[in-house]
């Protein structure tokens, strides 16, 4: 779905901020595009939607250049960007406004997303908090029924109830065709969705596997001593270290904010 | 469609101020000129015409005002020809259609109010009513259609400024056009004038032309330029970028 081939990309005079990126990535899974501050992953998620022009032919997703913009092109893909504007007008205007556009547009979906997160379509948008207008837009992305839904920073101003909510509806709601992007730096509030992950640094992609294929190589624990261990990576954590190890065979939950600091920390992955 | 369930708001507010401003202008001026005729009308409607065009074309793409506004109206699956045709018939065909017929409605509303008040007030007054008909018959032939295509070619100066400036565009786009007038005004008078590059053809330009001609040419040059200004319009829309 995703195919992007030796990306240069920098901002005007600035020195590059991607240096001969590739990625691929094939619908059917809910990826997390991690990295630290500056590391341009709102830049790769404009670059994917077609907000930023790329050099040509380093990226095509679902076979088409995303700067040309057609129509056919953004029918498929709903980005929801970490800021955003919302007309001030009520929600059920927004969706008839809007749902005309996109033609696999699902509103039952809409209205049970709307009751899990305890949204009344009457409401004013601009009369609703922060959090409450992003908890709309992920429940208008969700029943776009999109074939590409780029989520960046999701779940800030969500509360913790809510956070609970987004993973259980965006979990539910997907089919096997879709591509879901969630760039976050809330590793916590993603962990137990996405099934991916891709870390971005220095304008490179230094990790890019499947959650399933770290919990069968890795395993993730915690210690008092480090006396004795062999660890791949070690970080000291409150009482204690957070280890990252050699699997030795019992699946442990995959620590994404360590494996994520492993990573940036030069670790060298299978 | 979209566009009209989400901005019906801006728009009613948009046609009072229309309204309203045709109103009041109208009936100041009649009320301190009790003796008006047709020809008259034309103080009035010209600057009104340019001045709300004017606003109205400068406050086309309302999105482009901010980032996130960019963002989401740039991601509409629409296509731009179909984006900037939506707005060039909104901001630009629509007011050419309605604000005379405002003109018409509320112009000649106001010299019923100053007639009746006067005629109240057992004073005699002599003001025509407002009637696009009788403006035009008094007009050279052509000149209508050069003064409806100039008006399309300033609007869509102010048009082609909403796709390429984010803040204050129709202020940045009167300057910038402007500083264009100005530089080729002057390289054409340092070289007429300055430079004695006098040419017979040139100087016998105006002598050897009648009026329909020149008004011919003038709404020829002025369609083409709005369609320039047309193109670069979309040509600024469809390589907007989001940084």
């Amino acid at each position: 779905m995703i195919e992007i081939t030796n990306l240069n990309f920098r901002y005007g005079k600035q020195p590059n901020l991607f240096d001969r990126l590739s990625l691929s990535e094939n619908a059917g899974s809910i990826v997390g595009l991690l990295g630290k501050n500056g590391a341009g992953k709102s830049t790769l998620l404009k670059l994917m939607t077609g907000l930023l022009e790329a050099p040509k032919e380093t990226i095509t997703v679902m076979g088409e250049t995303p700067i040309h913009r057609n129509p056919s092109f953004l029918e498929e893909v709903y980005f929801i960007p970490e800021e955003y504007d919302l007309p001030s007008v009520k929600i059920a205007e927004y969706v008839k406004a809007y749902s005309l556009f996109y033609p696999r547009f699902d509103h039952s979906k809409l209205a049970k997303i709307l009751i899990d997160f305890e949204l009344d379509a009457n409401s004013r948008l601009t009369k609703l908090s922060y959090g409450q207008r992003k908890k709309f837009l992920i429940a208008f992305a969700l029943s776009t029924n999109c074939k590409l839904l780029v989520l960046d920073e999701p779940t800030n101003g969500l509360d913790i109830p809510s956070k609970s909510i987004f993973r259980k509806v965006v979990a539910g709601s997907l089919s096997e065709d879709q591509l879901v992007i969630i760039s976050t730096h809330q590793v916590k509030d993603v962990e137990n969705l996405i099934d991916k992950i891709i870390v971005l640094d220095q304008g490179k992609i230094i990790f890019h596997q499947s959650l399933w294929e770290i919990s069968e190589k890795y395993s993730f624990t915690t210690t008092t001593n480090l006396e004795g261990i062999e660890s791949i990576y070690t970080e000291a954590a409150p009482g204690g270290f957070k280890i990252m190890k050699a699997a030795n065979g019992i699946p442990t939950e995959v620590d994404i904010e360590v494996l994520f600091n492993a990573a940036i920390n030069g670790v060298q992955f299978k | 469609m979209s566009t009209l369930i989400l901005r019906y708001r801006q728009l009613l507010l948009m046609i009072g101020a229309a309204v309203s401003g045709i109103f009041i202008i109208s009936f100041l001026v009649l009320y301190n000129n009790t003796n008006w005729n047709v020809a008259n009308w034309l103080g009035i409607i010209i600057p009104l015409t340019i001045v709300c065009g004017l606003l109205y074309a400068g406050s086309s793409f309302p999105s482009f005002r901010s980032r996130e506004k960019t963002l989401g109206y740039l991601l509409v699956p629409v296509s731009s020809f179909e984006k900037i045709l939506y707005e060039f018939v909104e901001r630009i065909v629509v007011f050419i259609l309605l604000f005379p017929v405002l003109l018409y409605l509320f112009g000649n509303l106001a010299a019923n109010m100053v007639t009746q008040i006067y005629q109240f007030q057992h004073e005699v007054v002599n003001i025509d009513h407002l009637s696009f008909i009788n403006l035009a018959k008094d007009n050279a032939q052509g000149s209508d259609l050069a003064l409806l295509t100039g008006s399309l070619a300033i609007f869509l100066v102010a048009f082609a400024g909403t796709v390429s400036f984010k803040k204050y565009p129709l202020i940045k786009t009167f300057v910038f056009s402007m500083l264009v007038f100005f530089t080729i005004a002057g390289y054409f008078y340092l070289v007429m004038e300055k430079l004695k590059l006098q040419h017979p053809w040139i100087e016998n330009f105006g002598d050897n032309i009648r009026s329909e001609q020149a008004f011919a040419i003038l709404t020829i040059v002025l369609l083409a330029f709005s369609l320039i200004t047309f193109c670069y319009s979309y040509f600024k829309l469809k390589e907007k970028e989001v940084q």
